[in-house]
């Protein structure tokens, strides 16, 4: 399976990059057409170039950047801790479970408004909300994980009389660990989701800002531009959080279980 | 007889002691409504090895886990060097008939867990997980994770942490059940050897009835539902257990006779 996965790459690269000149191609086609509504790809990148060499595009960047970066950290934190420790309550499951459960349905689009009143949309607010976002797959999949550890290595730390820290350092934390990342690595789509949702909803600063600015100008070409560089910093960060999931389980390879 | 040599046998293994006493006085266990043994009564004398057999859901294995402290009988009491079984006790070893151990931890890092948790020295973990390792025929497979290995490797290395402990007592849940046969048979001889050079009190429950001969001072033929003590044979055969005495006409006598006393219709319900 892992053969045929190395073999195939060249290829799947290849139809991806066919795929994406054909679309540029179409795009430009369509851009040529309609220069009002739809910006060519070359204007949408001189936009780009323009909003680089005056700083806007880098200190936007570094603006989402961090707000992402840091509402995802909380949510890892707070999902795995919690999760972890879900696992082994059984009062915290059944008192706080049902909630979570509850809770992660709720669109996270519907709360800004609440979020906003009741904390204002300072970068707290904004953070609020990416972790908001990103913490409920981190949370559940931690808990998944932790709850099935195998009863055969629970008895094996009971047999040599482990305390409470050696077992979760020896057990149940490596046991979870796959889990927690398939978690997190949806936890990185959703928290992406919620940058922008919290720099459109709360204030429009970041990358957020530009695009929200740009479309009140009518600028198609800036919108359409930062619409392509998010886009390919979500690819980016999906294969990211894939490499991840992988390297964090090195006993697993080539094991079916 | 030669118990009274093996417990004086000062080895790596059992410093100064042939292993500890096991008592199983009048245990019953129930889970819920149901009785999974009732009224066992199984003494082990140090450096004596106990097997026991019995069909399926004969409540061997819970009898066992009751000595090993993971669960707690209903009535009656388990008792090792006199003190009654509340949680594992010390210098108890166990060896899973599932392996049980870590995925994420090489065969270094299993065989040293034991070791890790009693937060020894470093040097001296290393010194003595290398010796365990040797022991088991496992020198160069240190680095190796579980899924890596035969089921075979496995278990050595699933005995090399067992044997971590310095055990007095070790518990054996059909430790080759899930092994081929061809490795089952030799290590069975391997861990016979092993237990003529560090012999320690061994309970051995098993579903093998040559194995149950093979390894038995005594065996206890455990029968119904639940299950009660049908029958207690002495095996006299001599030591050491090699492939020699598994093929006299004494051990094939023996091996018939626990056979028959499984197979025979249920008598222990009665009682």
């Amino acid at each position: 399976m892992k053969r045929s996965g190395s073999d195939s790459r060249p290829r799947a690269v290849a139809v991806a990059l066919a795929g994406l000149l054909l679309g540029l191609i179409a795009w430009q086609f369509a851009g040529q057409r309609d220069p009002v509504l739809l910006a060519t790809p070359v204007r949408s990148f001189e936009a780009l170039a323009a909003m680089v060499s005056d700083g806007t595009l880098p200190a936007a960047l570094l603006d989402t950047g961090l707000l992402f970066l840091v509402g995802l950290a909380a949510a890892i934190v707070g999902g795995v801790g919690y999760g972890l420790v879900l696992s082994r309550s059984k009062v915290l499951r059944g008192s706080t479970g049902w909630l979570v459960f509850a809770f992660q349905s709720v669109p996270i689009v519907a709360l800004a408004p609440l979020i906003l009143a009741a904390f204002g949309f300072g970068f707290g607010a904004k953070t609020l909300v990416v972790f908001l976002s990103a913490v409920f797959p981190i949370l559940i999949n931690t808990v998944e994980g932790a709850r099935h550890a195998p009863k055969t290595l629970l008895e094996v730390a009971r047999v040599h009389r482990s305390g409470e820290w050696p077992l979760w350092r020896d057990v149940l934390i490596p046991h979870t660990l796959p889990y927690a990342m398939s978690g997190i690595r949806q936890g990185i789509a959703m928290a992406f989701v919620g940058t922008f949702i919290a720099e459109f909803f709360l204030q429009a600063t970041g990358i957020g800002g530009l695009l929200l600015s740009a479309s009140a100008r009518f600028d198609s070409a800036t919108v359409l531009g930062l619409t392509v560089l998010v886009s390919v910093i979500a690819a980016l960060l999906m294969g990211l959080g894939r490499r991840l999931e992988k390297a964090f389980a090195p006993w697993r390879e080539g094991s079916t279980e | 007889m030669s118990l009274h040599d093996r417990r004086k046998a000062t080895t790596l293994t059992s410093p100064g002691r042939g292993g500890a006493a096991v008592a199983i006085d009048d245990v019953t266990m129930r889970f819920g409504d149901r009785v999974a043994a009732s009224g066992i009564r199984v003494d082990v004398a140090p450096g004596e090895i106990v097997s026991v057999v019995g069909p399926s859901g004969c409540g061997k294995t819970t009898l066992l886990r009751a000595v090993a402290g993971l669960l707690t009988p209903s009535e009656g009491s388990v008792k090792v060097d006199g003190e009654v079984v509340d949680g594992t006790p010390e210098g108890v070893g166990m060896v899973f008939q599932h392996f049980g151990l870590f995925p994420w931890k090489t065969v270094e890092a299993n065989v040293a867990y034991p070791l890790r948790l009693r937060g020894l020295p470093k040097e001296e973990i290393a010194a003595r997980t290398r010796e365990l390792i040797g022991m088991v025929g496992l020198s160069g497979f240190e680095k190796s994770y579980p899924h890596q290995l035969s089921g075979g490797m496995q278990q050595r290395t699933g005995l090399a942490r067992a044997l971590a402990v310095r055990p007095r007592v070790l518990l054996m849940d059909e430790p080759f059940g899930a092994l081929d046969a061809q490795t089952a048979e030799v290590l069975r001889f391997e861990l016979l050897r092993m237990w003529e050079e560090h012999p320690i009190t061994m309970l051995f429950v098993t579903h093998s009835i040559d194995e149950a001969v093979l390894f038995g001072d005594r065996v206890v033929v455990l029968k119904g539902r639940p299950g009660r003590v049908h029958e207690v044979i002495d095996v006299a055969l001599p030591h050491p257990r090699d492939r020699a005495v598994a093929r006299s006409e004494e051990f094939a006598a023996l091996r018939e006779r626990v056979w028959s006393l499984v197979m025979s219709p249920d008598a222990g319900q009665a009682g």
